[in-house]
């Protein structure tokens, strides 16, 4: 473990930027903080970093607490968010600044520096002021500078935010690999739910101070733990519900009303809970004939249809009230344009093993 | 930028061209009376108005007057420290303010507008109030803390902009990368905020090299400054020297200034710009390290108070020569001035120079101090007619220094009538080309004078008459005129003039044409004395230097120079045929009751200015 965070708590007044926050890292991990501005996941971003103290909590560091440490007795190094890169100093001072107030030998600085630049792709800009580089250069700017250093964490606070959508999509995988190569531990700090499904090893999704949830990526898509956390991350559909009954392979429950689910997952739920019952817009199956190989239907009239390229978007009224969104591949065989149309009466199923239930 | 200036612009006035042209015209006007200052310092002849050639003299005659560097070196001191400590104190208060949050953050921000606000009088007067409660001495250093205490708001403010602008993850990413906050501070944090640090200091420097009021309530001995200078040869009018050495403070804070934009620019200038930017400032920084450390000091002093070019300078050194005393000077603008300071409790003047009435009150304040003409020898050297005066009448508080009178000059190429009378002020022949002084007390006493009544009446009725003929002679004057009255009389704007007789000695030696007239009916008189305050605390050296101006030769060396008549018949004795004869210089005084000496009218001045107002108003 090189990483662990042991309930950490930190107040601004009467906001809570993080309450009872636990968290370990393993050697090696790109970690990602995921959660809406204001959750807090800078603040503990900024409590590794040294920049904020916590109110109550330790932090460790190969199993050393780091807790009191200025930030500059602490092995952990930040990219930040708007890269903070030094305007008076060029691209190669930038970098090694580090070095230099270490008061690393000259010979070895050079090594290093030119090692850093090369692993970014920076050769040629050495000479270069901040001011004279795109976005994405200072970015790779401000990851050597951080990298250099060879630190046992790196933090990195938002770094693609400022990128456009493009280089920040072809910036994401370069990341991944050169965490990969180099080995050392990532930790992320994102709103961007994607970036954190894509690099990710492990997300931890916050809100107001608190980890709602962490889990793998996958984990945090296919079983969220709370309904935050389950509307954070992509979008989904949420029906009350009441268990009917249960059994060793799942349960059974009854939903906007008297319509029978049948889900076969593991949950710890008891007949006669209160739950909530969740699926996935793109795990509904829509058709204008009746069940076929699917457990559970229910019936809908499309109310609104949506294109979005890839998918189409529908909106389906079970009853007054209550609506239900369908996410449907546009490109599937036999369909045509146009093939469904608002006002139409359609079927809505899907598998025994889709979807999940959480307590009301 | 360049672009941005061509285009149309967004007031719709024309093209381009238009904007520039307007905009060099702003800057012009903005400029044009510095360039005209520069000019007027190459000017052969001493008055401001009429170029009659190029010289360098003024710049000889500037660099050889010692007093004048003094000056200079005294307002160089001073804004140099003034200018260090409230930086280094406005920069700390602003990293402060703009980076933590304390209690009474808020209010300490609002406190530092309060200076800026305030009226500058106000605060000049309540820093004396308090440098004279915790008796701390009036000098130097009373007006570097003055100082530090309005620039600190300048830069305070400037800097907080700066600071305020800063982003915090930069110091964050120091820290980060192992620096300590020392270290974040003077690699990171000091580069940033050093455009507002160096604008801040910049007009720290301005502000106290320019400074007027508050220098002039904290000064003291010692310590004047070039603004209290220029303002105190108001007495003998300004002279292009002044402007020479304005024209090399110019020149110089503008290359400062111009050195501090070229090395902020940083990266786009060239080296060779860069490299020439900081000799220059390096050169200017020793130049004012010279004028600092030439501050030689003496243990016995003579601290004098006097209006400014009113004593020869070499005289001074002379004295210091003969009797290893040292005499500083400091400048004086009026005999209210002179008042005031001494009853706000003003120390370390050792002489001091009042006019005849202002003794009279500051004998009677008690702030003047008894001769002990023992000391004196040389008072046997002063015409008995000038001893016990009616201000003084034992002659034990005041030694008479130099007299003048105020009558008229004219132009004789012009006017052939004989004038002899003040009736020629009110003569309709000469409307628009007559001048008065502007001052109030002068003015009124030819209309007391004329109406056969003392200037030192204080019937309000008179008051009224006096008014009334005033008021017929107003559309007859071109102007009430106190600075330019001979450059007014040299263009032929003005014929005949009411005027001091230093003044209309000046004039008729450049200008023989022009005649100085003392009107039968009588005329004002002044007669200037060196006194010694109460709380001098070098009084035996104070005796011992009036005893020195009094020799004969020393008093014939200073009539000479500054050119006013002095009370000393042996001295006259001594000056060439020419100046000795002059009547302009020494009308006969056997009988001073043709004379009018002013006298402090109290209260009744109170009267006076209304009726002035009034005749100024209309």
């Amino acid at each position: 473990m090189i990483l662990e965070i042991r309930n950490l708590t930190k107040l601004y007044g009467a906001t809570t930027a993080a309450r009872d926050v636990s968290l370990s890292l393993e050697k090696g991990e790109f970690f990602c903080l995921l959660g809406p501005s204001g959750c807090g996941k800078s603040t503990i971003l900024r409590m590794i970093a040294g920049f904020e103290r916590p109110d109550s909590g330790q932090i460790l560091l190969n199993g050393v607490p780091i807790t009191d440490l200025p930030p500059y007795r602490r092995d952990v190094n930040t990219v930040f968010q708007n890269y903070a890169l030094f305007p008076n100093m060029n691209v190669h001072r930038n970098i090694s600044y580090g070095l230099r107030i270490k008061g690393i030998a000259q010979m070895e600085l050079r090594t290093r520096v030119e090692e850093a630049i090369a692993m970014v792709g920076l050769g040629g800009l050495e000479e270069r002021m901040p001011a004279q580089l795109s976005g994405g250069q200072q970015q790779r700017v401000a990851l050597a500078r951080a990298l250099v250093n060879r630190p046992a964490v790196l933090l990195l606070d938002e770094p693609m935010s400022a990128l456009d959508k493009k280089i920040a999509e072809q910036t994401r995988t370069e990341l991944v690999e050169l965490q990969k190569r180099i080995g050392i531990t990532f930790v992320f700090v994102t709103h961007n739910q994607t970036e954190a499904l894509a690099m990710a090893h492990r997300v931890a999704v916050m809100k107001a101070g608190v980890i709602e949830q962490c889990d793998e990526p996958r984990g945090i898509y296919e079983r969220p733990a709370t309904r935050f956390v389950a509307e954070f991350i992509g979008s989904m559909n949420f029906f009350d519900g009441t268990v009917v009954a249960t059994d060793p392979d799942g349960c059974t429950l009854h939903v906007t009303g008297d319509t029978s689910v049948r889900l076969q997952k593991p949950s710890d739920v008891t007949a006669g809970d209160d739950v909530v019952f969740m699926i996935r817009p793109e795990r509904l199956k829509m058709s204008l004939v009746g069940p076929q190989e699917y457990e559970n239907s229910i019936n809908g009239i499309i109310r609104e249809s949506v294109y979005m390229g890839e998918t189409t978007v529908y909106r389906i009224e079970l009853r007054p009230g209550n609506t239900v969104t369908v996410h449907v591949q546009n490109y599937l065989p036999g369909m045509t344009e146009g093939f469904y149309e608002p006002g139409e009466e359609v079927h809505l199923m899907w598998s025994k093993t889709s979807g999940g239930v959480i307590r009301a | 930028m360049e672009g941005g200036l061509s285009r149309a612009n967004d007031l719709r006035i024309g093209k381009g061209w238009w904007l520039r042209v307007l905009s060099s015209l702003v800057v012009l006007f903005l400029l044009s009376p510095l360039l005209l200052l520069m000019f007027f310092s190459f000017n052969a002849s001493r008055n401001i108005t009429s170029w009659s050639g190029f010289t360098l003299d003024w710049y000889a005659v500037a660099f050889s007057d010692r007093a004048l560097w003094i000056a200079v070196r005294n307002s160089l001191i001073i804004a140099v420290a003034s200018t260090a400590a409230s930086t280094v104190l406005g920069t700390l208060a602003a990293l402060a303010l703009g980076k933590y949050s304390f209690r009474g953050r808020a209010l300490f921000q609002s406190l530092l507008h309060v200076p800026i606000i305030i009226p500058e009088i106000i605060f000049g007067i309540s820093l004396l109030a308090l440098f004279v409660f915790i008796r701390m001495p009036l000098g130097i250093v009373s007006i570097i803390c003055a100082h530090i205490t309005f620039s600190i708001s300048f830069v305070t403010l400037i800097v907080l902009a700066k600071v305020r602008n800063f982003d915090r993850n930069l110091e964050n990413a120091c820290l980060d990368l192992g620096a300590t906050r020392l270290q974040a501070f003077f690699h990171v944090v000091l580069p940033a905020i050093s455009p507002g640090i160096i604008a801040g200091a910049l007009f720290a420097f301005t502000l106290s090299l320019d400074d007027f009021v508050v220098t002039f309530f904290t000064a003291g001995p010692g310590s004047s400054t070039l603004p209290l200078k220029i303002y105190s040869l108001i007495k003998f009018g300004i002279t292009p020297a002044v402007n020479a050495v304005s024209t090399i403070l110019i020149v110089l804070t503008a290359s400062t200034i111009i050195a501090a934009t070229l090395i902020q620019t940083g990266a786009q200038t060239s080296r060779a710009i860069r490299l020439f930017s900081y000799v220059l400032l390096g050169v200017i920084g020793i130049a004012l390290c010279a004028f600092t450390l030439f501050s030689p000091r003496e243990e016995r002093v003579v601290r004098l108070y006097i209006f400014a070019e009113y004593i020869d300078q070499s005289i001074l050194t002379d004295f210091q020569k003969t009797y290893g005393v040292k005499v500083t000077q400091d400048y004086t603008n009026s005999n209210e001035e002179l008042l005031s300071k001494l009853q706000m409790g003003a120390t370390g003047y050792d002489i001091i120079v009042p006019t005849g009435f202002m003794v009279q009150i500051m004998i009677r304040e008690g702030l003047i101090a008894p001769l002990n003409p023992r000391n004196i020898p040389n008072l046997e050297h002063i015409d008995p007619t000038f001893r016990k005066l009616w201000y003084d009448p034992d002659g034990r508080y005041s030694v008479p220094y130099a007299y003048g009178f105020t009558g008229f000059v004219y132009n004789s190429s012009v006017v052939t009538d004989p004038v002899d009378s003040w009736n020629v002020m009110w003569d309709e022949r000469y409307a628009g080309k007559l001048l008065m002084v502007d001052d109030m007390r002068e003015v009124f006493a030819v209309s007391y004078i004329r109406l056969g009544y003392p200037p030192t009446d204080t019937d309000p009725s008179h008051l009224r008459q006096a008014l009334e003929l005033l008021m017929r002679q107003k559309p007859l004057l071109r102007k009430y005129e106190a600075n330019l009255i001979n450059d007014l009389l040299i263009n032929g704007d003005a014929l005949i003039a009411q005027d001091w007789s230093g003044n209309a000695f000046r004039l008729n030696q450049e200008h023989p044409e022009f005649k100085f007239v003392l009107p039968k009916e009588g005329c004002m008189m002044f007669i200037d004395n060196m006194c010694i305050p109460k709380k001098s605390t070098h009084k035996e050296e104070a005796e011992l230097f009036l005893n020195f101006l009094l020799r004969p030769d020393v008093s014939a060396r200073n009539m000479r120079k500054i050119l006013y008549a002095m009370p000393n018949p042996d001295a006259r004795r001594l000056l060439d045929e020419n100046l000795r004869r002059d009547t302009i210089l020494f009308p006969p005084v056997d009988d001073l009751s043709r004379y009018r000496i002013t006298h402090d009218i109290g209260e009744f001045t109170i009267e006076m200015e209304r009726a002035w107002t009034e005749l100024r108003g209309t």
